[in-house]
């Protein structure tokens, strides 16, 4: 009784209080190796400082990242069934807040005097870092929006 | 010097400066593998914050918002915070220790 009187409060019933288990790709956990990636390339070269520091693991650190944002990228366009409206709505906004901040620190590197090939490898860092997190708050956001929304 | 750039990408600029200032970024330094730890103790919090927890806040502000909100949808967001807080915990006690040593050596 005191179940159903709750479930009408919810305005709901026990059926449909549940998390929809739809078979979304396993996007979080990618983006979560890619951020890790990006996050390991900046401990190697802030472990490095100030000395020269050689870019070959930082380039493959960023390469991985990328690969794996691509692979993230692919699998969610193939998902179907996808709420992918509301995906780029949420994406647009998010990227718009970390673009922001991805460009004070790309600021703060160059006015800092990063050059050449450091700073082409801190700015594709950059770049991994404000599509990645967007693009997992849009990806957790639309899971659990309807298709349509 | 890209010593500042990239350790405020780190989300601790404060600190590395006051490193620096110290010498405690020398690479030949007794300190340097103390700092690697802490950059790695923040770089493991940054993923848990940026990758699992600010999707999780907001994905549920978004589901609050819904006319008829699932509850189902909402606990299962927040089981995130519970699996993080355990690591989120230790981290606290990595942190605790860096420090207690980089103060004592």
């Amino acid at each position: 009784m005191a179940t159903e009187v709750q479930e009408e409060r919810n305005g709901r019933g026990a059926e449909e209080a549940t998390a929809p288990s739809a078979a979304a790709p396993p996007c979080t956990p990618l983006a979560m190796v890619a951020l890790a990636l990006i996050v390991s390339g900046g401990a190697y070269m802030a472990s490095n400082i100030p000395h020269r520091v050689p870019l070959g693991p930082a380039w493959a650190l960023l390469g991985c990242a990328a690969a794996t944002m691509a692979a993230n990228v692919l699998l969610l366009a193939r998902s179907k069934g996808f709420a992918f409206r509301r995906f780029f709505t949420v994406f647009r906004w998010g990227l718009l807040a970390y673009a922001v901040s991805a460009g004070m620190i790309e600021y703060v590197f160059v006015y800092d005097g990063v050059r050449g090939a450091t700073l082409a490898v801190l700015s594709g860092m950059l770049l991994l870092f404000a599509l990645t997190v967007p693009f997992s708050i849009a990806f957790t956001v639309a899971r659990y929006a309807e298709p349509n929304g | 010097m890209p010593a500042p750039s990239v350790t405020r990408n780190l989300r601790q600029s404060p600190s590395s400066q006051l490193a620096r200032h110290l010498g405690y970024l020398d690479t030949g330094g007794s300190t340097h593998g103390w700092l690697i730890a802490s950059y790695s103790v923040v770089g493991v919090m940054a993923v848990i914050a940026l990758g699992v927890l600010e999707p999780a806040n907001i994905a549920v502000l978004f589901e609050m918002r819904k006319e008829r909100p699932n509850p189902a949808v909402i606990e299962r967001l927040m089981r995130r915070f519970i699996y993080t807080a355990g690591i989120t915990g230790l981290m606290q006690v990595a942190t605790l220790i860096i420090m207690t040593r980089l103060a004592t050596i």
